[in-house]
């Protein structure tokens, strides 16, 4: 009865001190104030819960339903609800599988024996080391 | 002569310049409020203590209580100073909407939309602001509206608090605002005893089941959802409510990244730097008013009895909003199956500290199990508390305005 009072009263007053005063007066432990605000908080959440919760039961409906008919016909891939330990799970699998091609092709690559026999028209020796006398074969 | 009477006037114009100075008018009241924005300007940068607010705010603290003759127009309560004007922000209560719009285009509501049930723990956690309330009445000391302004630092959010107090209780603004900010810093100290208190060992290793993914639909129509839900029943939130969820259609939308860009970046940290400062530079320690009712001059500044009572009743308020939370979760685990209960450690998130009340129970459920992650799922209560505190401060205004 007294809760009633409070939120018949707290519309009629005008002036903003004026008006936590009366609420005050009718209601000096803020017991009402507990009462009636928390009821509120709660059902307005509680309300945004039942919907959501919906929601997503509604949208997942609608996705599966065209989905599981098409992907019969055209073997196309299905947009299920993974979670993040199975998306977690494909991403490490990626990883390892890009990984290993990677390793085992350099692998390749850097292992590669060379062979050269000598000849001395490529030496450098000859060219760097040893002083050759230069000798003008040019005729004059 | 002449001579003697230059120096009569470089002498009386000295002491005339003397009465100007800080040193002058200093007073011990003074002295206590730098300290206390000393403490501030410590606690973010060697403590890393909520730094882009308490920086500010420790600065503001410095600014708002360098001692001065009034009449200069240099006081943040003087009117036509620069500081007045930039104070009508947090006066007129517009800084803490551009705030809220700046946070929903900055988070992300994916935990909340897969694990909806978690919403009611961010609903329960507002008993806080309630229970505050509640006490501070019964205190004597405060009249209903001021009662209200006090109660809402239970709501754990700064800009909610200043929006609020703005509207019930003006003249004390400065204390709610440090208060409210203050505990927010202090979460990681507050609230893991009380977390540890409420719950069994048992309690503590509950598995949840991972979040599922969210589609962008469901993103996109949550806002908007959201805001008809909420607004509908609470008209009197649309200020803070109205630019959250605006904030969040913005980024979830996908065709207005730069004004989302701008909301969570440059506008964000301008409106935070005007209000840090502001608010700070508010807590004026002496501000001597002339009693309309006795015709006495009296102090309203900062350093009052009533601002110890408002310290007080806060951190009392944040208890009570902790304790609820998780004691809301345990009281829901009473009608849920086994694998679907919901570990009591995220039930501290749903006071709307964000992120740092989410990562407390993160890291306290760490200590008990290696590999129990409970950051994402104490996600949804911790924003679900933040438009639970919006809906309650729309309530008291309602009721107290």
């Amino acid at each position: 009865m007294n809760l009633l009072l409070i939120i018949a009263s707290v519309g009629q007053v005008k002036n903003s001190s004026a008006a936590a005063d009366e609420f005050v007066r009718l209601d000096p432990y803020g017991v009402g104030m507990a009462i009636i605000s928390m009821s509120v908080v709660i059902g307005v959440l509680a309300f945004a819960y039942f919907v959501f919760h919906n929601l997503s039961k509604i949208y997942s409906l609608s996705l599966k339903k065209p989905s599981s008919k098409t992907d019969e016909k055209k073997g196309q891939t299905t947009q299920e609800n993974t979670t993040g330990e199975e998306m977690a799970a494909i991403s490490m699998a990626l990883h390892l599988y890009k990984s290993a091609i990677h390793d085992h092709e350099s692998a390749v690559l850097t292992i590669n024996k060379m062979g050269k026999s000598y000849s001395p028209w490529s030496s450098k020796i000859y060219g760097i080391m040893n002083s050759v006398p230069v000798v003008n074969h040019i005729k004059r | 002569m002449g001579g003697e009477g230059f120096i009569s006037f470089l002498i009386d114009h000295l002491a005339q310049f003397w009465n100007y100075t800080g040193f002058h008018n200093f007073t011990p009241e003074h002295g206590i409020m730098i300290l206390v924005g000393l403490i501030f300007i410590y606690l973010a940068i060697a403590k890393d203590f909520e730094p882009l607010l308490l920086v500010p705010i420790g600065f503001g603290i410095l600014l708002g209580n360098i001692p001065f003759q009034e009449g200069l127009q240099i006081g943040i309560y003087e009117q036509g100073s620069v500081m007045s004007y930039l104070y009508l922000g947090v006066e007129k209560g517009f800084y803490p909407p551009l705030i809220f719009l700046g946070i929903g285009a900055m988070t992300d509501f994916s935990a909340l939309i897969s694990n909806p049930r978690l919403i009611l723990i961010g609903a329960a956690a507002q008993f806080g602001i309630f229970g505050a309330y509640a006490i501070a009445l019964a205190t004597g000391v405060f009249t209903g509206a001021e009662a209200g302004a006090i109660g809402i630092i239970g709501g754990a959010d700064g800009p909610t608090a200043i929006f609020i107090s703005s509207k019930l209780a003006p003249h004390l603004m400065g204390a709610i605002a440090v208060s409210a900010y203050s505990y927010m810093a202090l979460v990681p100290v507050i609230q893991p005893p009380l977390m540890r208190l409420f719950t069994t060992p048992k309690e503590r290793l509950i598995r949840m089941k991972p979040p599922r993914t969210v589609s962008k639909l469901e993103k996109v129509l949550f806002p908007i959802i959201g805001l008809l839900l909420t607004l509908f029943v609470v008209p009197s939130g649309l200020p803070l409510l109205g630019m959250l969820f605006f904030g969040n259609l913005l980024k979830e939308s996908g065709v207005t990244k730069r004004l989302a860009d701008t909301a969570k970046g440059p506008l964000i940290d301008i409106v935070t730097i005007l209000l840090g400062v502001t608010v700070g530079a508010s807590t004026q320690a002496v501000k001597k008013v002339i009693d309309p009712i006795s015709g006495i001059e009296i102090n309203q500044g900062f350093l009052t009895e009533k601002s110890l009572y408002i310290f007080l009743l806060g951190a009392v308020s944040f208890i009570i909003a902790t304790a609820a939370g998780i004691l809301f979760v345990k009281f829901m685990n009473l009608f849920l199956k086994e694998g679907n209960k919901i570990n009591p450690l995220i039930g501290n998130a749903g006071v709307s500290a964000v992120p740092d009340s989410a990562r407390i129970s993160q890291v306290i459920g760490l200590e008990y199990d290696k590999t129990n992650h409970l950051l994402m799922h104490a996600m949804a209560p911790n924003v679900a508390g933040v438009i639970g505190s919006a809906v309650a401060a729309g309530i008291l205004l309602s009721f107290l305005y």
